[in-house]
């Protein structure tokens, strides 16, 4: 904030008041996110699924892996809101927990990708040299072949599982984040504002800490939020593989894999689940484009 | 140009010998192997004998040496899921199903998506254009599995037009096809549109009009030509993802293709099939990332490609 000036104090009050309000990059930015439809509607669909998938233990009728075998392949009804699958399993209470599955390994893997790319991005951006080759090296051998195939063989080695899912996620996804860091920060050493900083004796730490981070921040809060459906995606597609989350654990994925075999007679087992799958997708890719809009106005 | 090739030639190798070397590693790192007999005890000698035969006695290097001297020269071994094959074999069989999926979905994407980014590029911000851009939101978010069982849902359940799933007769194609081929189409489809309608503003398209050159010519020579470049660099590397196989399509499908292999081979610790999958895969990619850079610079002179002879 700027102090105000003598001039302004000096002078008529009308003029004040006309002067305009200084606001920071985060107003804006805010501003333009809030504008931004899609990214509203994203958010709104993420929001609520979000609170789906944290009171699935209140909402749902009957606990995940409560099944009544008398009233299994039950169509959707006025008892079953969204039927009842081939063992007797409440639907609407799986895709409840399936939703919350789904969320849970989401976050936690990119957290784990998070942890794991961001101090080697911070090395190799920052230092350089030999550190910079060595991670690069492995980030090359990362990116040799497609994510889902190398999701696929390592949990082949780990064992399927929540835990094993988000290890896997967690350890093929990190390249990304660990990339862009590096090369936020390699752009932006370039910059005069660097120059000038170490022209009057700034440290590289400081630099690094007041210069370089702050300004790599927005393209690297886009990439992690863009990296959660992405998450999301690989457990749903492991899972519909039947290499994913077991049971008793519900997940959507595996819930559209299982209905394959059924989905002449039972077409509410396959539609459910997908529909749900889509809606997490599309609302968490919504906020994250429309971050990238609210936060890189150079753009478009 | 040369050295430039060369330098990129040898890191694909050194990423191929990185990526054997760990996969191998990792397969070996796992509890149990092929024949871990839990119910029947073998003799110690039928099941050293058994090992040998398979290769996999020896020190862990000597395995891997072994296994990759062979592979040099093409032989990958025999997949323990199907003795009585060799890898090779086994590969040559399932690959062509995959290719036979993935060359229509090629076309059909590259032909759908050009058509589609034109037609919303020249009609901008009209339903047309919104409608192409909302499918190809759709077919880029949402998961080509998912876009598949509702194709089945419509197609099979719905209206009992086309199976839901098998493999051999020419109905088997559709489906799958268009569940494969809507993600690379609206890929395609919205570079198409975004380039096109840069290069509509571009300032050497307003000269062009400006030295009265005709609508048609300016769209041919001088709109279309550069907004080539960045759907090669986007879209080349669509290709060998297509052509070794959508594993979820072929999943959701039933179609015995080589992506089935995928998940068969690391579930059954099948190491010859898996290294050779790993690196028949890792090859494919090397070769098209290193084919786009050098279209690129063929399609635009300004890019130099650094360890090249700087001019």
């Amino acid at each position: 904030m700027a102090t105000p000036s003598t001039l302004a104090r000096t002078s008529a009050g009308a003029l004040r008041r006309s002067a305009p309000v200084a606001h920071g990059n985060a107003y804006y930015a805010t501003r333009r996110f809030l504008r931004h439809r899609l990214a509203m509607a994203g958010f709104l669909l993420s929001l609520f699924l979000i609170l789906a998938g944290v009171l699935a233990p209140i909402l749902a009728p009957t606990p995940y892996d409560f099944a009544d075998l008398m009233a299994a392949n039950q169509f959707p009804s006025r008892a079953y809101p969204l039927g009842t699958d081939t063992i007797g399993h409440d639907y609407l209470s799986r895709m409840l927990y399936g939703v919350r599955t789904s969320l849970f390994v989401g976050v936690a893997a990119v957290a784990l990708a998070c942890a794991v790319g961001f101090p080697l991005g911070l090395l190799a951006g920052l230092r350089g040299g030999l550190a910079d080759f060595a991670v690069m090296r492995v980030v090359e051998v990362m990116t040799a072949f497609p994510g889902i195939l190398f999701a696929i063989f390592l949990i082949s080695v780990v064992g399927s599982g929540v835990a094993n899912v988000i290890l896997v996620i967690g350890l093929t996804s990190w390249v990304t984040l660990c990339r862009l860091l590096r090369a936020q920060l390699l752009t932006l050493r370039e910059q005069e504002y660097v120059a000038a900083a170490r022209s009057i004796g700034a440290t590289e730490t400081s630099i690094a800490v007041r210069h370089l981070l702050p300004n790599a921040l927005a393209p690297l809060i886009v990439a992690v939020t863009l990296a959660i459906p992405t998450a999301i995606f690989t457990e749903a597609g492991l899972s519909f593989l039947g290499i994913g989350i077991n049971e008793p654990t519900p997940s959507l994925g595996r819930m559209v894999g299982e209905s394959a075999t059924y989905i002449r007679p039972y077409w509410h087992l396959g539609l459910f689940p997908t529909l749900a799958i889509a809606l997490v997708m599309l609302g968490f890719t919504f906020v994250g484009d429309g971050l990238r809009d609210a936060l890189d106005p150079r753009q478009n | 140009m040369a050295r430039y090739v060369l330098g990129r030639l040898v890191s694909l190798l050194f990423v191929l010998v990185a990526v054997s070397v760990i996969a191998f590693l990792l397969m070996h790192a796992v509890p149990g192997g092929p024949f871990d007999v839990t119910e029947r005890r073998l003799p110690e000698a039928t099941r050293l004998a058994q090992l040998r035969k398979y290769g996999l006695d020896g020190p862990l290097w000597e395995q891997y040496l072994r296994y990759m001297s062979h592979a040099v020269r093409g032989d990958f071994g025999v997949p323990f899921q199907s003795p009585t094959e060799t890898v090779t074999g086994l590969i040559a069989r399932a690959w062509p199903v995959t290719i036979k999926i993935g060359v229509p979905t090629i076309l059909l994407a590259f032909t759908l998506g050009t058509l589609l980014g034109v037609v919303s590029a020249l009609r901008q911000n009209t339903w047309l254009d919104y409608a192409v851009t909302f499918t190809a939101t759709l077919g880029l978010v949402v998961p080509n599995f998912v876009i598949a069982l509702w194709l089945v849902l419509l197609f099979s359940v719905r209206f009992d037009w086309l199976p839901p799933g098998g493999w051999g007769e020419p109905k088997h194609y559709v489906l799958p096809v268009l569940a494969y081929a809507l993600a690379p189409t609206a890929l395609v489809a919205r570079y198409t549109r975004a380039s096109l309608l840069e290069a509509m503003r571009a300032d050497y398209v307003r000269t062009a009009r400006a030295k009265g050159l005709g609508e048609r010519r300016v769209l041919s020579a001088h709109i279309v030509r550069n907004s080539l470049i960045p759907f090669v660099t986007i879209l080349l590397p669509e290709i060998p993802n297509i052509l070794t196989g959508s594993i979820f399509i072929e999943a959701a499908f039933r179609i015995p293709g080589l992506g089935r292999f995928f998940v068969t081979s690391t579930s059954s610790r099948d190491y010859p099939m898996i290294l050779a999958l790993v690196l028949l895969v890792a090859t494919l990619w090397g070769i098209t990332y290193l084919l786009t850079d050098l279209l690129y610079t063929v399609l635009d002179p300004r890019i130099r490609l650094s360890g090249g002879a700087a001019r």
